[in-house]
């Protein structure tokens, strides 16, 4: 009977944490609901405004394109280099990959608002042909690519530790060269993994707000990016409240779907 | 398997090598140039050799207020995240597959949204007339409306709400790890569920308690958004110190000078809480063996 007692307030504290983890993402999805403007409580109404606004609002609409763009093709460039890497590390040994392996996780250990300081500092000398590529596309993506890289390289090779190495093996004593074999054999069974790396590496770009802040420029403004300096400069819109609420819906719902069909809980 | 090619896994890394050392070595080395250099004006450094940007950083208290501030944060909501993030973990490592995936997936939830999804959250719930205050209120808990923007317990809430699947997921997997089989030996010769918690579990999880202790530390060390945010730009922290240096002021030496030494702390901070944490870890099973 104690024990029972004792187990039922434990899950319910632990229930009562994950609510408050939660909080936030339920709060901001009831508040895109709301009539008014100025997200009191309880709320005073239900209303659709804020999604109508959204349709008009050409600004916000650029914002969006432009975050799912650098998030796309960086997510695409990630996985293109992370993969042969990750696979390089895991299935050739060679002095130094243990070392190798640590530079590219680094910055998931380094401040990422250190980096972004000197980045802003560098990309502003670094020039192709005559331009600086401060600001750039170019310039954008190939920081976000080196952001998603380390969860890339990471996914990948959980998934080649789970897979059984034996059946590269017997498809390269059969007859099967290398590269037959990698996209035969091996390919098909990490893709879980690889298809992991590109839906979170696109999800890390996508919400990026330090280093896109840093070096983004005034030519591509990440959605992130001008939530974070219109909050700072005016505060709160309801309107900037309701975007965010459908994109939190739909990273959930992306989430759930790739932990029901992957479970993509284990690589992350 | 064999493979005798040495050609091959070059080829095949040099790809990210040349990205990582473009793109994440070469501004740190800039950085560290940069530190060393005159500022002009805005934007623009002197390249001359200076150490007058880290003579200001040492010889006004005003940035080592910051520092402390930042690293005071750091731990309160580091411990506070370890305290709330022990028992949910240890939950979801004892549930059955399908279901610890989609726990595991909910409370990943913040991680994957972002900090900005989650400042913004925070901000409608702190404002005045918010929903923190309105449940406060409205339960007889508070007489009057309590103010959490622009405050640290503001910012407390906020980190230690975003952090806890950070560390978390370390711990999910550490505690996974654990045979149930040492419990139920544990608890059929007589040990309390507590004694169980303190001599078996405890000890067993430390490695993972550690890695994402640290994870958490570090995060919250170069905290920006949600300080940012929910601070109201009235309490400064490094990382919002850095973005006005370096974006609103300019100042592209001295930030640099700013930076890295903060970098410095950071690593003797982790180097040293490493080097404590194990050598507890290895008193704890000392103790157990005696």
């Amino acid at each position: 009977m104690k024990e029972k007692i004792l187990r039922i307030s434990f899950l319910v504290i632990c229930w009562a944490i994950i609510l408050y983890i939660l909080l936030p993402i339920i709060v901001l999805i009831v508040n895109s609901f709301n009539k008014s403007k100025f997200f009191e409580f309880p709320p005073t109404g239900f209303s659709l405004q804020w999604f109508e606004k959204f349709l008009v609002n050409k600004e916000y609409q650029a914002s969006l394109l432009v975050s799912v763009k650098i998030a796309a093709v960086s997510a695409f460039s990630g996985i293109l280099i992370g993969t042969p890497a990750a696979y390089a590390i895991k299935r050739y040994n060679f002095k130094g990959s243990n070392l190798l392996q640590t530079f590219f996780l680094s910055p998931l250990m380094l401040p990422s608002v250190v980096w972004a300081l000197g980045l802003i500092q560098y990309m502003n000398v670094v020039r192709i042909g005559n331009a600086s590529i401060l600001g750039t596309f170019f310039g954008l993506i190939s920081a976000h690519t080196v952001i998603i890289l380390p969860y890339v390289i990471r996914m990948v090779m959980t998934s080649l530790s789970y897979m059984d190495k034996d059946l590269e093996s017997a498809s390269l004593s059969l007859g099967a060269n290398p590269i037959k074999t990698f996209f035969g054999i091996t390919f098909p069974l990490i893709s879980p993994g690889v298809l992991v790396g590109a839906v979170f590496g696109f999800m890390v770009s996508f919400t990026d707000v330090v280093v896109t802040s840093f070096i983004g420029g005034s030519k591509y403004i990440t959605f992130p990016v001008r939530m974070y300096s219109e909050i700072r400069s005016e505060g709160l819109d309801p309107l900037a409240v309701a975007v965010s609420a459908i994109i939190i819906i739909i990273l959930v719902i992306v989430s759930f779907i790739c932990e029901k069909t992957i479970q993509w809980s284990r690589y992350i | 398997m064999e493979r005798r090619s040495k050609i091959t896994p070059i080829l095949l890394l040099a790809p990210a090598i040349l990205i990582f050392v473009f793109i994440f070595v070469a501004p740190f080395i800039y950085l560290i140039f940069q530190s060393f250099w005159h500022y002009e004006t805005s934007y623009v450094s002197k390249q001359v050799f200076t150490l007058e940007n880290y003579i200001k950083l040492f010889s006004d208290p005003y940035y080592w207020r910051i520092y402390w501030r930042t690293f005071r944060l750091s731990v309160i909501s580091t411990l506070i995240t370890m305290i709330l993030a022990y028992p949910i973990s240890r939950m979801i490592s004892r549930m059955p597959p399908g279901k610890k995936g989609l726990v595991t997936t909910l409370i990943a939830l913040p991680m994957i949204g972002g900090g900005m999804i989650q400042a913004m959250g925070w901000m409608t719930m702190m404002m005045p007339y918010g929903a923190i205050n309105g449940i406060l209120l409205s339960l007889g808990i508070i007489k009057e409306k309590m103010t959490f923007l622009g405050t640290e317990t503001g910012i407390l809430i906020g980190l230690v709400q975003s952090f806890i699947p950070l560390m978390s997921l370390p711990l999910i997997a550490s505690l996974g790890a654990i045979d149930p089989t040492l419990e139920d030996a544990s608890k059929s010769l007589g040990a309390s569920p507590l004694r169980t918690f303190f001599e078996i579990i405890l000890p067993l999880s430390i490695p993972g308690a550690v890695s994402g202790m640290v994870l958490t530390f570090m995060a919250n060390l170069t905290m920006y958004v949600t300080p940012s945010i929910l601070g109201q730009g009235k309490i400064q922290v490094f990382g919002s110190f850095v973005y006005q240096q370096a974006i609103s002021v300019g100042n592209w030496p001295f930030s640099s000078a700013f930076s890295l030494f903060f970098l410095l702390i950071m690593g003797v901070t982790a180097f040293l809480s490493s080097w404590i944490t194990k050598s507890i870890q290895k008193s704890i099973y000392k103790g157990n063996e005696a």
